[in-house]
């Protein structure tokens, strides 16, 4: 159907009927005006990179102050060749990817069952709330003593702050699943399990896709406050040290890394979503 | 003619905002032929969706029994086949895995049941769309969509709810004609569920008229229009006379239901 309309817009353009007015006649096609925000996108990024440049080099030149992006370039360039970049990277994307991978795991699991179990519900819901709302990081010193400097405490705090924005939205996402459709699951006679399966699950897979996108963000805050507050090595590590030793590009080099990371994260995710969730690709296109 | 669907002394009661039970459908009885089309028209709030709920097994029924060929019903089953009012595809499957739901939750393998689904999409009118997914098909797509996948299952019984009454009126009539084309090649026994009157009597060998509060039979009404019947039957001067007739008995309640 969209390329129907498509082809449509295109015979408008090619053969201007001489009666239609120039509002019709003129009007950027759908793919002009993506390219359009495409162009001024990355003018925009463009220009940020510059003036970003531009300061560093004549706005405010003392070094521990600010530092300008090619300075950041050439410090992670040396890191990168040293090997200290990849290990610092390497020890914050494994924090990140057990303590993630665990928060994902528990919170769509006791949302499904907080979903689909009034007695769970009753009992967890209390305790949801309070810690939803609660700023979790102020955990970090008692999991520092409970765990240790290393990998453990950094996976529980990013485990407890992601995991309750998950739980959240897996539950809501089962609750609004379109009591039409559970009566057609009944018509078909559908067994619970199926019920389940075919109703439930994809019903909650768009909010359980939101989710994972805010868990996301609050697992690499943890990350980093986990690494700021007691370390020995991470991409958090790196910025502490470097800056008790006003090393200003290092503490640049080490946010843009975190900044990349949640940037390419969300993408994978978005690329994720339109894997296992084609239908609503497809809704956005025709709409 | 053998009797397919027999409901004898069917009362359901709703439980009202302060716990008081009310009844909704009082002592309903009738016997429906095998392949008869029977048409239930009626005010909102008549009964007549919590009528076909029941009969569908969708909703227990305090009073009375449904049986289908001499078979007690309780619940829902595979003899049955619902087509919603509403729009009830689920957004997620194309339309081709839409169709093979009631299959599929029965194990029925793909081998089995995407031709059968293909074959059907083709007598609704829908071949070349089993890709699409609903939210890229009109209304009248998709309640082609609903009926196929209520005739995948091949029931003795199809149970229609409103099926054209989100549809616009040109669409709806062009439903109307594909739906008795279609009935003339499957063959089921229909109950069918509407508030347009003009619709019940063109479709319909019998009209059932549901008088409110609490929901019961006033009238059942033959229509005598031989079949196939032309859309251009509607404005035939004996097919306004019942339409008006049946207007005339449910008049009063539906000036009742709107002051309600």
């Amino acid at each position: 159907m969209t390329q129907i309309s498509a082809a449509h817009d295109e015979a408008k353009v090619q053969a201007p009927s001489p009666a239609l007015p120039a509002r019709l006649t003129q009007a950027p096609t759908q793919a002009q005006l993506t390219a359009r925000s495409r162009r001024r996108a990355i003018l925009s990024v463009l220009g940020g990179l510059a003036l970003w440049e531009f300061t560093g080099q004549f706005l405010v030149t003392n070094p521990i102050l600010f530092s300008p992006l090619s300075k950041v370039l050439a410090v992670g360039w040396k890191l990168l060749l040293s090997g200290e970049l990849m290990r610092h990277f390497g020890v914050s994307a494994l924090e990140f990817a057990l303590g993630f991978a665990l928060s994902a795991l528990v919170g769509v699991a006791l949302g499904f069952l907080m979903a689909t179990s009034r007695r769970t519900q009753d009992i967890l819901d209390p305790w949801v709330s309070f810690f939803y709302s609660s700023p979790l990081v102020a955990l970090m010193p008692f999991f520092l003593l409970i765990f240790g400097i290393g990998l453990a405490s950094k996976v529980a705090i990013v485990f407890v702050i992601a995991v309750f924005p998950i739980l959240l939205n897996a539950f809501v996402g089962i609750r609004s699943a379109d009591p039409h459709l559970l009566e057609v699951a009944k018509a078909f006679n559908c067994t619970s399990s199926q019920i389940f399966t075919k109703i439930l699950m994809p019903a909650a897979l768009p909010f359980v896709i939101v989710g994972l996108r805010l868990g996301i963000g609050r697992a690499l805050t943890g990350v980093v406050v986990g690494e700021l507050f007691a370390s020995r090595a991470g991409v958090g590590y790196l910025i502490t040290a470097a800056g008790l030793s006003f090393d200003t590009a290092t503490v640049f080099l080490g946010v843009l890394i975190f900044s990349l990371m949640g940037v390419v994260l969300m993408e994978g995710l978005k690329y994720l979503e339109h894997r296992l969730a084609p239908w609503r690709k497809s809704v956005q296109e025709t709409h | 003619m053998t009797t397919k669907l027999q409901v004898s002394g069917l009362s359901k009661y709703f439980l009202t905002r302060d716990g008081e039970p009310r009844k909704v459908l009082d002592s309903i009885s009738l016997n429906i032929e095998t392949n008869q089309f029977v048409c239930i028209v009626g005010a909102s709030g008549c009964g007549k969706t919590t009528f076909i709920r029941a009969i569908g097994g969708l909703i227990p029924v305090e009073e009375g029994e449904v049986r289908i060929d001499g078979q007690r019903v309780e619940g829902p089953g595979g003899d049955r086949g619902f087509v919603f009012q509403h729009d009830s595809l689920l957004p997620w499957r194309t339309v081709l895995d839409n169709v093979v739901f009631g299959l599929e939750v029965r194990g029925v393998k793909p081998a089995v049941s995407h031709p059968l689904a293909e074959s059907l999409l083709q007598l609704v009118g829908l071949n070349g769309f089993d890709k699409h997914y609903p939210s890229e098909l009109s209304g009248g797509m998709r309640q082609r969509v609903n009926l196929a996948r209520a005739l995948a299952i091949d029931p003795d019984v199809l149970l229609m709810d409103e099926p054209f009454a989100a549809l616009d009126a040109q669409t709806r009539e062009i439903m109307q004609r594909e739906l008795l084309k279609i009935w003339a090649q499957k063959r089921k026994t229909v109950l069918f569920i509407t508030h347009q009157i003009d619709e019940a009597v063109y479709l319909g060998d019998r009209v059932l008229v549901f008088s409110s509060r609490p929901g019961k039979v006033a009238a059942d009404i033959a229509i005598p229009f031989e079949r196939p019947r032309p859309l251009s039957l509607k404005r035939s001067p004996q097919f306004l006379k019942i339409v008006d007739e049946i207007w005339t008995l449910i008049e009063q309640e539906v000036v009742a239901s709107m002051q309600a």
